[in-house]
């Protein structure tokens, strides 16, 4: 009787463990393979079926030290932190006003991610006249422009679910110390959700790191971001396969590593505003 | 320190009318408690005392000041919720001093105060933490160091034991009343607690669907409540109702028939009697007990030196509160003569429930 029940339990822990080992090969796979190429020496590149080689650090090197990547990603680093420094200022007040004073109503809390549902090529034409008209075109500001248009919605969506935790009696009890209600907010309600605000923050960030079409149409030359730049590597004489997985591991690793120190966060960020109503 | 006065004050939420023509005077140092069922009132006026909710109509009055139209943190008053609302990401010290930085007072001076007010507490211990690092009487130790740290004109306090267990909700009773007597400070403690209400407070404002339906001392509250609303609301056990009508001067109902040597036209009345009140008939002077009734006793149960005895008069329930010394005249399930208190009757008209005697 036991021994059947040991047997049974046995089965379903191994059989929990294959799924997972199967779901992280299917996942691990295409960065293992990107990896694998980006050693390569560039005459067994376009061999993916070679997993036998003697590694060389020479794509590393040009890229690292001889090409424009590093100006690109520091493109990347610019367009982003400005976007979400720009896109918090707004999304953190917004967001406080729908949930401590129903701003609206559910209807208004809804309709803000509805530049989400839109697609890109929609916004892309008449941003892309704006930024001819204005002399922006190819410079950070544009860019930036083009990603608040989605990043703003979604984080200000994404820390509904953090102040609405916050409970009332913080602010009234900062109001009756001696603040002004907006002293309350900053000075007590901010604070107390920190941790959304930074998740947040690396949410936006995320998005706006890896956004390609509208970098590709609004920036170029020296301005343009680490995506488009990574598409450079497919040329008139090919494709660059192992400067471009680098590229590529460049772009990803830091994503990678920040996501899943703030993955609790995350969960709750993006469960939070949707669940309360 | 300061009196409060609320005079005719009206408070609407949406088409819900809260607070009705409500005018009420708190004496300077007094402990007034507000008591009631929820959804009384009781805490809307408080809060509109903190200017956390403003008036639909109506004027307030801190002292000599009014502060109908003010900002709370221009009203000088403390206030410690029920959930103590310690700012969580502020440790123990940065807590009780952050009203004090409000009010740009010289650090050496907040630190000063500070300091006494968690000694007054016996918290000194505790200021480098965080709040979820506190037990819950920690955390209520806090919110009231919060609070008296800066000398407020008024104290407000929103039901803040309720989230204690028992027995520490008894020991921060006293100690907050110790507070009281040592600050001698206007404090103003709202609760839906009735026994709460009379061992804490020196006033006592009972309130139903938001208006006062009296304010007295708790003595005066206990022993001649001015409508059968306080009478069931304030006491534990709950006073006993008999319904009757008042016959020449006499209380008849199917159990009994009280002369009460009242004048007045016949009517229909209710007669209230407190469970301490009912008596075995060898355990009160023959010229205070009334004619003795019969009931059946359903239980007995034993508090220590006294026993509550819930009874039954045909299809009347009642409960008596009996000495333990008489327990062993009674038996569960057997009747027993009982008698009332004559002096200690009140006697309610049944129609607009207002007390007659």
């Amino acid at each position: 009787m036991n021994g059947t029940r040991y047997w049974r339990r046995a089965l379903g822990d191994w059989g929990g463990t294959l799924i997972l080992v199967i779901a992280l090969i299917v996942v691990l796979f295409p960065y293992t393979w990107i990896f694998l190429t980006s050693l390569k020496p560039t005459a067994l590149v376009a061999k993916p079926d070679v997993w036998l080689f003697s590694p060389t650090w020479e794509n590393w090197r040009e890229v690292l030290l001889e090409s424009d990547v590093p100006r690109y990603l520091l493109n990347s680093v610019i367009v982003g932190l400005s976007t979400v420094l720009i896109a918090l200022t707004v999304a953190a007040p917004a967001s406080y006003s729908f949930s401590r004073f129903k701003t609206g109503g559910g209807p208004v809390r809804f309709s803000i991610l509805a530049a989400e549902m839109l697609p890109p090529a929609v916004l892309i034409v008449p941003l892309f006249l704006l930024m001819f008209n204005l002399e922006l075109l190819d410079t950070h500001l544009a860019l930036i422009a083009a990603h608040l248009t989605f990043v703003t919605p979604v984080i200000t969506w994404f820390l509904i679910g953090f102040f609405d935790e916050v409970p009332k009696e913080l602010e009234e009890q900062a109001m009756v110390d001696g603040y002004t209600q907006f002293q309350a907010f900053y000075k007590v309600v901010l604070p107390t959700v920190r941790p959304g605000l930074a998740a947040a923050a690396i949410f936006g960030f995320v998005l706006s790191w890896n956004d390609m079409f509208y970098a590709l149409i609004l920036s170029g030359g020296n301005n343009k971001t680490l995506p488009v730049a990574i598409a450079g590597f497919w040329t008139f004489r090919g494709i660059e396969m192992g400067k471009m997985a680098v590229a590529i591991l460049i772009a990803i690793v830091p994503v990678l590593i920040v996501s899943f120190f703030i993955q609790k966060y995350l969960v709750k960020g993006l469960g939070g505003g949707a669940v309360k109503y | 320190m300061a009196d409060i006065r609320l005079d005719h004050i009206e408070k609407y939420f949406g088409d819900v009318h809260v607070v009705k023509d409500l005018s009420l005077h708190i004496q300077d140092g007094s402990f007034t408690v507000l008591v009631g069922p929820s959804g009384c009132g009781k805490t809307t006026t408080l809060r509109l005392i903190a200017g956390l909710e403003t008036v639909t109509s109506g004027k307030i009055f801190i002292g000599d000041q009014e502060v109908t139209s003010l900002e709370p943190k221009d009203r000088n008053v403390a206030m410690v919720f029920q959930n103590y609302a310690l700012y969580p990401h502020m440790k123990v010290s940065d807590n009780i001093a952050f009203g004090l930085m409000a009010r740009k007072v010289e650090q050496a001076e907040i630190q000063r105060r500070v300091q006494r007010a968690a000694a007054m507490l016996g918290i000194e211990n505790l200021l480098e933490r965080k709040p979820k690092q506190l037990s819950g009487g920690q955390q209520q130790r806090v919110a009231i160091g919060r609070a008296i740290v800066r000398n407020p004109n008024v104290f407000l306090f929103d039901e803040p034991l309720s989230n204690l267990d028992a027995k520490l909700r008894v020991e921060m009773r006293t100690e907050l009343l110790k507070l009281h007597r040592e600050l001698k400070a206007t404090a103003v403690y709202v609760t839906h607690d009735q026994e709460e209400a009379m061992t804490m407070g020196d006033q006592i404002v009972v309130m139903e669907s938001g208006v006062i339906q009296q304010q007295g001392a708790p003595r005066e509250i206990y022993f001649h409540p001015r409508n059968l609303f306080v009478a069931g609301f304030i006491g534990s056990p709950a006073m006993n109702m008999i319904d009757g009508r008042l016959e020449n001067g006499d209380f008849i109902s199917t159990h009994v028939r009280i002369p009460m040597g009242l004048s007045g036209p016949d009517r229909e009345v209710v007669l209230g009697v407190r469970p301490e009140d009912i008596h075995l008939p060898q355990a009160l002077r023959q010229e205070r007990a009334t004619p003795p009734i019969t009931a059946q006793v359903e239980v007995i149960e034993l508090l220590g030196s006294r026993a509550i005895v819930p009874l039954r008069l045909s299809n009347q329930a009642m409960k008596a509160v009996i000495d333990e010394r008489f327990l062993n005249q009674l038996t569960e399930g057997e009747s027993v003569q009982l008698v009332f208190d004559r002096e200690r009757l009140h006697l309610f008209d049944a129609d607009s429930g207002e007390r007659i005697a």
